[in-house]
Protein backbone atom coordinates (compact mmCIF):
# COMPACT_ATOMS: atom_id res chain seq x y z
CA UNK A 1 0.00 0.00 0.00
CA UNK A 2 1.46 3.57 -1.13
CA UNK A 3 1.12 6.27 1.22
CA UNK A 4 -1.56 8.21 -0.45
CA UNK A 5 -3.88 5.16 -0.02
CA UNK A 6 -2.86 4.30 3.93
CA UNK A 7 -3.46 8.67 4.15
CA UNK A 8 -6.92 7.52 2.28
CA UNK A 9 -7.78 5.43 4.85
CA UNK A 10 -7.03 7.74 7.67
CA UNK A 11 -8.87 10.76 5.80
CA UNK A 12 -11.92 7.96 6.40
CA UNK A 13 -11.17 6.80 9.49
CA UNK A 14 -11.18 9.98 11.32
CA UNK A 15 -14.51 10.92 9.25
CA UNK A 16 -16.54 7.29 10.72
CA UNK A 17 -14.93 8.17 14.31
CA UNK A 18 -16.64 12.06 13.59
CA UNK A 19 -19.73 10.88 12.02
CA UNK A 20 -20.05 8.41 15.25
CA UNK A 21 -19.40 11.06 17.71
CA UNK A 22 -22.22 13.15 16.08
CA UNK A 23 -24.63 11.02 16.12
CA UNK A 24 -23.69 10.10 20.06
CA UNK A 25 -23.91 14.00 20.94
CA UNK A 26 -27.30 14.52 18.66
CA UNK A 27 -29.05 11.45 21.27
CA UNK A 28 -26.56 13.28 24.42
CA UNK A 29 -27.44 17.19 24.03
CA UNK A 30 -28.85 17.33 20.28
CA UNK A 31 -28.11 17.75 16.88
CA UNK A 32 -27.19 21.49 17.38
CA UNK A 33 -24.09 20.70 19.50
CA UNK A 34 -23.62 17.43 18.24
CA UNK A 35 -22.08 19.34 14.88
CA UNK A 36 -18.92 20.21 17.13
CA UNK A 37 -17.35 16.13 16.55
CA UNK A 38 -16.65 17.41 13.27
CA UNK A 39 -13.69 19.34 14.50
CA UNK A 40 -12.36 16.13 14.85
CA UNK A 41 -11.82 16.23 10.88
CA UNK A 42 -9.39 19.28 11.46
CA UNK A 43 -6.49 16.40 11.93
CA UNK A 44 -7.04 16.23 8.17
CA UNK A 45 -4.58 19.55 7.93
CA UNK A 46 -1.73 17.29 9.31
CA UNK A 47 -2.68 13.79 6.60
CA UNK A 48 0.58 15.64 4.28
CA UNK A 49 2.43 14.23 7.45
CA UNK A 50 1.57 11.04 7.73
CA UNK A 51 2.57 8.13 6.45
CA UNK A 52 5.87 9.52 5.12
CA UNK A 53 8.94 7.06 4.59
CA UNK A 54 11.84 7.44 3.84
CA UNK A 55 13.26 5.77 0.22
CA UNK A 56 15.55 3.03 0.97
CA UNK A 57 18.38 3.45 -1.62
CA UNK A 58 17.26 2.70 -5.39
CA UNK A 59 13.67 2.82 -4.12
CA UNK A 60 11.15 5.17 -5.46
CA UNK A 61 8.66 6.23 -3.37
CA UNK A 62 6.48 7.53 -5.94
CA UNK A 63 6.27 8.35 -9.98
CA UNK A 64 3.85 9.77 -11.98
CA UNK A 65 1.03 7.46 -12.29
CA UNK A 66 1.01 8.22 -8.30
CA UNK A 67 0.94 11.96 -9.30
CA UNK A 68 -1.68 11.54 -11.94
CA UNK A 69 -4.17 9.93 -9.48
CA UNK A 70 -3.40 12.34 -6.53
CA UNK A 71 -4.08 14.87 -9.30
CA UNK A 72 -7.55 13.54 -11.22
CA UNK A 73 -8.58 12.47 -7.19
CA UNK A 74 -7.70 16.14 -6.10
CA UNK A 75 -10.56 16.95 -9.06
CA UNK A 76 -12.73 15.15 -7.97
CA UNK A 77 -12.62 16.26 -4.59
CA UNK A 78 -12.83 19.86 -5.68
CA UNK A 79 -15.61 19.16 -7.85
CA UNK A 80 -17.48 17.42 -5.08
CA UNK A 81 -16.90 20.12 -2.58
CA UNK A 82 -17.98 22.71 -4.54
CA UNK A 83 -21.16 21.51 -5.11
CA UNK A 84 -21.66 20.78 -1.93
CA UNK A 85 -20.26 23.88 -0.56
CA UNK A 86 -23.12 25.90 -2.73
CA UNK A 87 -25.41 23.52 -1.95
CA UNK A 88 -24.79 24.61 2.07
CA UNK A 89 -24.94 27.67 0.96
CA UNK A 90 -28.34 28.00 -0.68
CA UNK A 91 -30.47 25.44 1.21
CA UNK A 92 -30.76 26.59 4.86
CA UNK A 93 -31.48 30.23 3.36
CA UNK A 94 -33.99 29.19 1.15
CA UNK A 95 -35.44 26.70 3.87
CA UNK A 96 -35.93 29.59 6.05
CA UNK A 97 -37.71 31.65 3.26
CA UNK A 98 -39.83 29.54 2.88
CA UNK A 99 -41.01 29.09 6.10
CA UNK A 100 -41.12 32.89 6.08
CA UNK A 101 -37.88 33.39 8.51
CA UNK A 102 -35.93 36.50 7.66
CA UNK A 103 -32.68 35.07 9.96
CA UNK A 104 -30.52 32.03 10.14
CA UNK A 105 -28.61 30.90 13.03
CA UNK A 106 -24.96 32.20 13.28
CA UNK A 107 -23.79 28.74 13.31
CA UNK A 108 -24.57 27.62 10.12
CA UNK A 109 -21.37 29.74 8.69
CA UNK A 110 -18.83 27.62 10.08
CA UNK A 111 -20.97 24.40 9.52
CA UNK A 112 -21.13 25.33 5.75
CA UNK A 113 -17.44 25.88 5.50
CA UNK A 114 -16.27 22.41 7.65
CA UNK A 115 -18.90 20.45 5.42
CA UNK A 116 -17.18 21.80 2.07
CA UNK A 117 -14.11 20.69 3.38
CA UNK A 118 -15.07 17.20 4.85
CA UNK A 119 -16.54 16.99 1.70
CA UNK A 120 -13.10 17.52 -0.21
CA UNK A 121 -11.21 15.41 1.87
CA UNK A 122 -13.40 12.24 2.00
CA UNK A 123 -14.10 12.50 -1.97
CA UNK A 124 -10.85 12.65 -2.48
CA UNK A 125 -10.13 9.89 -0.41
CA UNK A 126 -12.53 8.08 -1.69
CA UNK A 127 -11.16 8.51 -5.36
CA UNK A 128 -7.73 7.66 -4.51
CA UNK A 129 -8.88 4.25 -3.50
CA UNK A 130 -10.93 3.56 -6.29
CA UNK A 131 -8.67 4.44 -8.87
CA UNK A 132 -5.70 2.42 -6.92
CA UNK A 133 -7.88 -0.02 -6.53
CA UNK A 134 -9.34 -0.22 -10.15
CA UNK A 135 -5.65 -0.96 -11.32
CA UNK A 136 -5.16 -3.68 -8.56
CA UNK A 137 -2.16 -6.13 -8.19
CA UNK A 138 -3.01 -8.42 -11.18
CA UNK A 139 -0.72 -9.54 -12.87
CA UNK A 140 1.96 -9.18 -10.54
CA UNK A 141 4.96 -11.86 -10.72
CA UNK B 1 -9.57 2.64 -15.34
CA UNK B 2 -10.47 1.24 -18.55
CA UNK B 3 -8.11 -0.26 -20.76
CA UNK B 4 -6.28 1.70 -23.09
CA UNK B 5 -6.11 1.53 -26.69
CA UNK B 6 -2.24 1.10 -26.37
CA UNK B 7 -0.89 -2.31 -26.20
CA UNK B 8 2.36 -3.27 -25.14
CA UNK B 9 5.00 -6.39 -25.11
CA UNK B 10 6.71 -5.45 -21.74
CA UNK B 11 6.05 -8.70 -20.43
CA UNK B 12 7.39 -10.60 -23.39
CA UNK B 13 10.50 -8.30 -23.38
CA UNK B 14 11.52 -8.89 -19.50
CA UNK B 15 11.08 -12.66 -20.20
CA UNK B 16 13.16 -12.02 -23.11
CA UNK B 17 15.73 -9.99 -21.13
CA UNK B 18 17.04 -12.96 -18.40
CA UNK B 19 13.48 -13.14 -16.98
CA UNK B 20 13.83 -9.51 -15.58
CA UNK B 21 11.42 -8.80 -12.93
CA UNK B 22 8.88 -6.54 -12.69
CA UNK B 23 11.04 -4.89 -9.48
CA UNK B 24 14.11 -4.65 -11.61
CA UNK B 25 12.59 -2.88 -14.35
CA UNK B 26 10.64 -0.65 -12.32
CA UNK B 27 14.11 0.37 -10.33
CA UNK B 28 16.02 0.58 -13.94
CA UNK B 29 13.21 3.32 -15.01
CA UNK B 30 12.46 5.00 -12.19
CA UNK B 31 8.74 3.78 -11.02
CA UNK B 32 6.98 2.00 -8.71
CA UNK B 33 6.42 -1.66 -9.53
CA UNK B 34 2.86 -1.22 -9.65
CA UNK B 35 2.88 0.93 -12.08
CA UNK B 36 4.90 -1.70 -14.02
CA UNK B 37 1.92 -3.96 -13.32
CA UNK B 38 -0.49 -1.37 -14.72
CA UNK B 39 1.06 -0.79 -17.81
CA UNK B 40 1.35 -4.75 -18.57
CA UNK B 41 -2.40 -5.27 -17.93
CA UNK B 42 -3.09 -1.65 -20.13
CA UNK B 43 -4.36 -0.41 -16.73
CA UNK B 44 -2.00 2.79 -17.69
CA UNK B 45 -0.38 4.93 -20.16
CA UNK B 46 3.01 5.77 -19.69
CA UNK B 47 3.71 9.17 -20.04
CA UNK B 48 6.49 9.52 -23.26
CA UNK B 49 9.22 9.93 -21.36
CA UNK B 50 8.52 6.57 -19.74
CA UNK B 51 7.71 5.10 -22.71
CA UNK B 52 11.65 6.16 -24.29
CA UNK B 53 13.14 4.87 -20.63
CA UNK B 54 11.20 1.33 -20.90
CA UNK B 55 12.49 1.26 -24.78
CA UNK B 56 15.87 2.20 -23.88
CA UNK B 57 16.44 -0.51 -21.06
CA UNK B 58 14.92 -3.37 -23.88
CA UNK B 59 17.60 -1.31 -26.03
CA UNK B 60 14.46 -1.72 -29.03
CA UNK B 61 12.71 0.75 -30.58
CA UNK B 62 9.92 2.60 -28.52
CA UNK B 63 7.43 0.87 -31.41
CA UNK B 64 8.90 -2.59 -30.38
CA UNK B 65 7.28 -1.91 -26.98
CA UNK B 66 4.36 -0.03 -27.53
CA UNK B 67 1.84 0.08 -30.38
CA UNK B 68 -1.59 2.30 -30.97
CA UNK B 69 -4.03 0.34 -32.48
CA UNK B 70 -6.45 3.30 -34.12
CA UNK B 71 -9.84 2.21 -32.60
CA UNK B 72 -13.01 1.36 -34.97
CA UNK B 73 -15.67 3.30 -35.32
CA UNK B 74 -17.53 0.95 -32.32
CA UNK B 75 -14.67 0.68 -30.17
CA UNK B 76 -14.22 4.68 -30.07
CA UNK B 77 -17.96 5.07 -29.37
CA UNK B 78 -17.52 2.58 -26.48
CA UNK B 79 -14.89 4.48 -24.96
CA UNK B 80 -16.02 7.33 -25.61
CA UNK B 81 -19.17 5.90 -23.21
CA UNK B 82 -15.90 4.58 -20.78
CA UNK B 83 -14.87 8.36 -20.33
CA UNK B 84 -18.63 9.86 -19.82
CA UNK B 85 -18.87 7.01 -17.09
CA UNK B 86 -15.62 8.07 -16.19
CA UNK B 87 -13.70 5.04 -16.90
Amino acid sequence: MVPEQKRAWFVLAVFVVALAGFVGLAVAVGPKLAFAAFGLCGVYGLTPLLFRKRPRPGEVPTDERDRAIAERATAVGGMASYAAFVAACMVPWAVCALRGRRMIDVLALPYVVVAGMVVLFVARAVTVLVLYGREGNHGAD
Amino acid sequence: MARTDLRNCVRRLRFDHGEMTQQQLATRVGVTRQTIIAVEARKYAPSLPLAFRLARVFRVTIEDVFQYHEPTDDQSQGSERNMLAGG
